[in-house]
């Protein structure tokens, strides 16, 4: 027979093709082995997580807003939980008061007590007191199918009431899910706009130190944890909280020598899950830093896939990918496990718990010890002591399976707070000038006494600066620009000439010598009037999702729609914009959209246009543009630039020629200065750089 | 204003035709998901088994304690003279054979209690190695699916989406898969194991529980289907405002030059709010699920107690029709109520998982249509490589001399516009052919033809005089060495970025090709030479090493075929005159072609094409197109002067 000779399925390489997919297996150990040979075992750098529970207490502040719908959801969950809670004790006093009798009625052979009386000094007495009441709404003493039918009829009211009950825990449990989300989504929205708001106040030092995949990272995954935690966690916990407590107190009315039996088991189980979550939680963090490794990998592949398409490498690197998928996968399997094996050894002890009672509960009372502990003395309440045992596991389980959770959002807590805490760019309210713009369209500035317009005279003197200490970027600049001139700044990369424009937006702040606009120290200066007497355009321009016109707009949001075509036009934008599917109104989706470099650089152009304040900077602006076309804008550049200071940095020489001043830096130094034509004739640096002698990088 | 839930799930909801298209991907896809299932066939047999051994002992328990209770404590067990029991009073003493029911039920109890803790435990290792191997082999699948992809291909799926896919979606399936052989086998098997023992109790109590149960979890069913789609909404808005993160994040200093602070954050409160809203009416509905559990729990056990008090009494009153209902067994007593009324919890609890799982379906579901979309993405370039011949052999290029006819291209994504064409042209073995033109003129396009990284529209690309669709993709990868113009290095050493020109190749030949690069003199001046390490992107080097880098990793294929796209920009002249040199003396018969902006790289070339808009406005010697090209002589004006 075929099926005698199947050795099973493939479990390694590659699979069959399915829809033009071919299915790949997993890499397997060996191939696992002879692969990292070959690309060397990458690093293993598992940091331990440290949580602080200050994370969490800064968490709840976020909560505290919502202050009376908590207290409305504490008081709605103990309410719900104790009508649980009773309905499970319930149980007990309608057999022992109510059914037991009533059989004994029917076939009339009192097994306990001889006869009714006799039962109800055995059974009823010693119990609490609504036992007693149960009891005598029967008449016992009709005997026979008569009382026992009046038992009946107790029970039925009773359940009825008890069914009550239940909608009511019902409607109080679904105001406790409309609540407890509505407070879990809130606290989310405040942090999320709160950590925005921080983003957006710190330095743009953070952001240069700082991946951009990190800050997304703290938003996305790290308040995904949070989020996991308030959507579902919190009310989890606290309801489980509560319930824990309430069957506690239950358990320990009940009878307290059981209860502390109970309770010494459940410990050791309490014991086993904390172990547990502390291994569990540094399998995750391995977990973690290996999904971490392959996704660095498949980020590199894929984005350099054109070159490995080029190299026909496309197997080469899926086996790479493959091996440290295999380490993850292996490290996958051992966090999967520790984080669920709590779930059987809580539900599991509870069971060996449950049989444990059960056996001492029926010495106590066959002893008759049993009262001097509580009130379990008889079978019915002997049950619904188990039954409490029984609820005992859920909150139990959830709680543990809450911890991983827990902790991973607590992880996230204190990385976002991380973010929160770092230093904001100073406020500057109490700076001493501003600027404002007048209804004749020009800028001036003011210290509330007197007003001067703006000009733009910039100078710098003996600046120093650095963006780490002991290593300065820039040594003892010292530069000016009369309103009005274009100055440009070259040097390779690392000279520090994107530094100077950092500085001159105060995006930085200087270490010493100082920085005066029209006179007034840039300190002096409300950071915002500062930045509003000065545009930017840069290398890397960067598009807001919207439309063309919304863009354009960012530079100046009073602009009219009439107002931003005439900038397109200065740009040499137009054109291109008019060619676009909805023309003005298409709407540019942030980072996929189909723009080239070039024509994201023109729009740039055109929104500075739009503002038109009186100075000027241009990062690189045009070294996307291919040269005839900055040939092009260079009329309407002209334009823009009329009449303002312009700083000017540049890649392509023959964009700066004809420049009033030509700055030539090198390793944060100004090397040389002048005009084209002068610099050329000193046959420096700028001479070899003209003629192509020396590389600029 | 704040917008109102119904306008923000109009601006969040996907279109119908996403629906049909997700629809159609799901037929094609299942099968790759199953195929994928197949080798953990050992562990999936072992955990079914598992979780029968594990589900019947943990069911026995509430039995056990029935039977505890009723053998033991109304002390069955024990029954006097007159057939009477006796049970266990408070302070009655201890009756040997009850208590002997007592230790016997409790002990089993326990045992049954520790063989499942075994087998619960053995079930979550198994468990988690099958969804752990499944997701890595689903995970494998797609990275090399993604590998597969074209050019073309590419430029729909953003890396970060791709890496998402393989991290997050990957994970959300393997959390499914993982519930699913650990809760779904379990409970479905609870539920029914729950239902046979609460029927041969008393069928009539099964009678009242078995709709109850089924209704409850239909609510909850239809509930989970109905919040889908309001995930799917939470899902956009949370990339929304993801966007509105990575758009602050990215364009940082533009907001802060512009001042556009405010601006921003009433933006991405906007979205925020969006967020909010739809994730309080996801997540509150689906937490409604729960509270139907407890309150159909609640009902059934109020049911069964009430019905089990008619049961006890009318069993007592040995009348027969309830004692037909129980079974046949005329005795109902404490310990039974005691069972269905533990049977009756385990069910609901056992629906609760299961409908949890439905809940991670969902989850999982979302995830595997952005994986179909992957999956099923049609990949626009296949290989069908002509039969090897006597002539023709399909893993070779016989010589470097490329032929375009009529060739015409366009994008995908813009059918209608030409990015190139229509251009014929012929070069020769062995020649050096510029091609010059401004940004967005089709230059990159036309080069990309040639080793089949974008198929030509119309029109035919030939090399040796056989169309590149003839030939396979090693020939046109191995003889054909591309620079591109974003051109990347890759993690590890400068060895073996070269190496991935030529598997194997010794230092020497490296140095040699590093040499023709113009690159020796620098990887010399590195301390490490050959073993300095690279890191991602090639960033540790400086452009201008990096282009260097990049050519000789080409050059070491010595390949027939040469393209370098614009790869020396960041190199000054004096190096980019010395590369060229070195191709003209030690790749005689190298076909060469350059893209380059500055004209000073291509002025010697045997050739050169001006192109202008996807079309050819000049063809010749340096010499003559200054003559005879307007284009090409403006372009050398503005290099030359300036602005």
């Amino acid at each position: 027979m075929k099926f005698y000779k199947y050795q099973g399925f493939k479990v390694s390489g590659s699979g069959p093709i399915l829809n033009d997919v071919q299915i790949q297996f997993s890499c397997g150990k060996e191939n696992y082995q002879e692969i990292t040979q070959t690309y060397g075992k990458r690093k293993k750098g598992y940091g331990k997580p440290k949580h602080s529970w200050k994370a969490l207490a800064r968490v709840f502040h976020y909560v505290s807003p919502d202050k009376f719908k908590v207290l409305a959801v504490f008081f709605v969950t103990i309410v719900m939980i104790f009508i649980n809670l009773v309905g499970a004790f319930i149980s007990a006093p309608l057999v022992d008061a109510l059914l037991q009798p009533a059989v004994y009625s029917v076939t009339g052979n009192w097994l306990i007590g001889g006869n009714y009386l006799g039962y109800q000094q055995q059974v009823i007495q010693d119990q609490m007191f609504f036992y007693q009441y149960l009891f005598n709404t029967v008449n016992w003493a009709q005997g026979g199918i008569e009382a026992a039918n009046e038992a009946l009829n107790t029970l039925g009211i009773v359940i009825s009431i008890m069914m009550v009950f239940y909608i009511l825990a019902f409607l109080f449990s679904c105001l406790q899910v409309f609540l407890m989300t509505r407070i879990g989504t809130s606290s989310l929205f405040r942090l999320r706009n709160d950590m925005f708001a921080k983003l957006q106040s710190l330095p743009l030092r953070y952001f240069d130190n700082t991946s951009h995949g990190d800050i997304m990272s703290r938003f996305t995954n790290d308040v995904d944890a949070m989020a996991q935690f308030f959507n579902t966690g919190l009310m989890e916990v606290f309801t489980s909280t509560i319930m824990l407590i309430g069957i506690l107190v239950f358990i320990f009315i009940l009878n307290w020598l059981l209860a502390i039996v109970a309770l010494v088991m459940e410990s050791i189980s309490v014991m086993i899950v904390i172990i547990n979550v502390k291994r569990s939680v540094s399998a995750f963090s391995e977990t973690q830093v290996s999904m971490g490794e392959f996704n660095g990998v498949a980020e590199e592949v894929l984005s350099g896939l054109k070159v490995v398409k080029c190299f026909s490498k496309e197997q080469d690197m899926s086996d790479l990918f493959k091996s440290i998928d295999y380490r993850h996968t292996m490290h996958n399997r051992r966090s999967v496990f520790l984080s669920s094996v709590n779930v059987p050894i809580v539900n599991n002890i509870n069971n060996l718990t449950t049989g444990l009672v059960t056996i001492i509960g029926a010495i106590l009372v066959a002893t008759g010890f049993s009262s001097q502990y509580g009130f379990v003395v008889s079978i019915g309440s002997l049950i619904s002591f188990i039954t409490f045992l029984r609820m005992l596991s859920r909150p139990f389980n959830s709680i543990s399976n809450m911890m991983t959770m827990i902790q991973s959002s607590l992880a996230g807590a204190e990385r976002i707070f991380q973010m929160m805490d770092i230093e904001p760019e100073l406020s500057l309210n109490k700076a001493k000038w501003r600027s404002y713009k007048a209804e004749d369209n020009n800028f001036y500035w003011t210290d509330g006494v007197t007003t001067k317009p703006v000009l733009g005279q910039v100078d710098m003197q003996h600046v120093y600066f650095s963006y780490e200490k002991g290593q300065e970027i820039l040594k003892d600049i010292t530069l000016y620009a009369h309103p009005g001139q274009k100055i440009a700044l070259v040097g390779s990369t690392g000279a520090g000439k994107t530094t100077i424009t950092n500085l001159l937006t105060r995006f930085y702040d200087i270490d010493s010598g100082q920085i005066l606009i029209d006179g007034i120290n840039i300190q002096d200066i409300d950071r915002v009037s500062m930045r509003r007497s000065m545009t930017l355009v840069l290398q890397d321009t960067h598009l807001f999702t919207g439309t063309i016109y919304d863009n354009i707009r960012y530079g100046h949001l009073k602009a009219t729609d009439a107002d931003c075509e005439r900038a397109a036009k200065i740009a040499c934008a137009d054109e291109f914009i008019r060619k676009l599917p909805n023309g003005y109104n298409t709407v540019i989706d942030g980072a996929n959209t189909s723009l080239s470099q070039g024509q994201k650089q023109l729009l740039s152009i055109a929104r500075c246009a739009t503002f038109n304040p009186p100075i000027l900077i241009l990062d690189e602006a045009t070294s996307s543009v291919d040269t005839r076309t900055e040939r092009l804008i260079s009329h309407g550049m002209d334009n823009i630039m009329k009449g303002k200071t312009t700083f000017i940095i540049a890649h392509r020489l023959s964009t700066i020629r004809y420049c009033d001043c030509i700055m030539v830096m090198d390793h944060g130094k100004i090397i040389e200065r002048g005009t084209h034509d002068q610099l050329l004739e000193e046959k420096g640096r700028y001479y070899d750089l003209w003629m192509g002698k020396v590389e600029l990088d | 204003m704040r917008e109102s839930l119904k306008e923000i799930e109009q601006k969040l909801q996907y279109t119908s035709k996403d629906e049909s298209i997700d629809k159609a991907n799901r037929k094609k896809t299942i099968g790759i998901y199953l195929e994928c299932l197949k080798p953990s066939w050992k562990y999936i047999i072992l955990q079914f088994f598992l979780i029968l051994l594990d589900a019947t002992f943990e069911l026995m328990i509430p039995y056990l304690s029935g039977l505890l209770i009723r053998n033991g404590l109304e002390g069955y067990a024990a029954l006097d003279a007159l057939g009477n029991p006796s049970p266990i009073i408070y302070g009655g003493g201890i009756n040997q054979e009850a208590m002997n029911a007592v230790w016997l039920y409790g002990g089993l109890m326990i045992i049954c209690a520790l063989i499942a803790i075994v087998c619960q435990a053995f079930g979550m290792k198994v468990s988690a190695i099958i969804s752990s191997d499944y997701v890595e082999r689903l995970r494998n699948t797609i990275f090399w699916k993604a590998e597969e992809f074209s050019f073309s291909n590419i430029s729909h799926f953003p890396v970060s989406k791709l890496t998402t896919m393989l991290s997050n979606d990957c994970n959300n399936i393997r959390f499914f898969v993982l519930m699913l052989v650990r809760m779904g086998f379990k409970q479905s098997l609870v539920v029914i194991l729950c239902f046979a023992f609460i029927f041969s109790l008393n069928w009539a109590i099964g009678l009242i529980t078995l709709p109850l149960t089924i209704l409850a979890f239909s609510i909850v069913i239809v509930i989970i289907r109905k919040t889908r789609r309001e995930f799917v909404m939470t899902q956009t808005a949370i990339d929304n405002v993801n966007r509105n993160v990575e758009e602050d994040t990215e364009g940082i200093r533009e907001v802060k030059a512009f001042c556009r602070e405010t601006h921003m954050q009433k933006k991405f409160e906007n979205t925020n709010y969006e967020l909010n809203e739809v994730t309080y009416h996801a997540v509150s509905k689906m937490g409604l699920t729960a509270a139907i559990t407890t309150l159909t729990i609640n009902v059934t056990i109020g049911l069964i107690q009430y019905f089990g008090g008619f049961s006890m009494l009318n069993t007592a009153a040995n009348n027969e029709i309830w004692q037909i209902m129980n079974n046949g067994v005329a005795l109902f007593d404490a310990g039974e109520l005691s069972m269905l009324t533990s049977y009756a919890a385990v069910l609901t609890t056992a629906f609760s998982f299961l409908s949890s799982l439905v809940q991670f379906y969902g989850r999982a579901e979302a995830s595997k249509e952005r994986i179909d979309r992957v999956l099923c993405e049609k990949i626009d370039i296949s290989y069908a490589p002509k039969e090897k011949s006597e002539n023709f052999d399909p893993d070779h290029l016989k010589s470097g001399h490329i032929q375009f006819k009529n060739v015409s291209f366009s994008y995908l994504n813009d059918m209608n516009k030409l990015a190139v064409g229509p251009i014929s042209l012929d070069i020769k073995e062995g020649e050096t052919i510029g091609i010059v033109g401004g940004t967005g003129s089709g230059k990159s396009s036309l080069v990309n033809l040639i080793p089949r990284l974008y198929d030509a529209t119309d029109g035919e690309v030939l090399i040796a005089s056989h169309n590149v669709k003839d030939y396979s993709v090693r020939a046109l990868r191995d003889d054909i060495g591309v620079v591109l113009q974003q051109n990347l290095l890759f993690t590890g050493t400068i060895r073996s970025n070269i190496q991935w020109g030529k598997k194997n190749a010794t230092d020497e030949e490296i140095w040699e090709a590093l040499d023709i690069a113009a690159a020796k003199s620098f990887v010399e001046d590195f301390k490490d030479g050959l073993d300095t390490p690279v890191v991602q992107g090639g960033k540790s080097v400086s452009g201008g090493q990096k282009q260097r880098l990049c050519i000789a990793r080409a050059v070491i294929k010595k390949p027939k075929i040469l393209i370098l796209d614009d790869s020396t920009s960041a190199c000054d002249m004096e190096t980019s005159r010395r590369i060229n040199a070195n191709f003209a003396s030690k790749l005689k018969n190298t076909t060469i072609i350059i893209i380059a902006q500055r004209i000073d790289s291509v002025k010697d070339c045997d050739q050169i094409l001006v192109l202008d808009n996807g079309s050819m406005v000049g063809l010749g010697k340096h010499d003559n197109l200054i003559q005879s090209c307007s284009l090409y002589r403006e372009l050398d004006a503005i290099q030359r002067k300036g602005v």
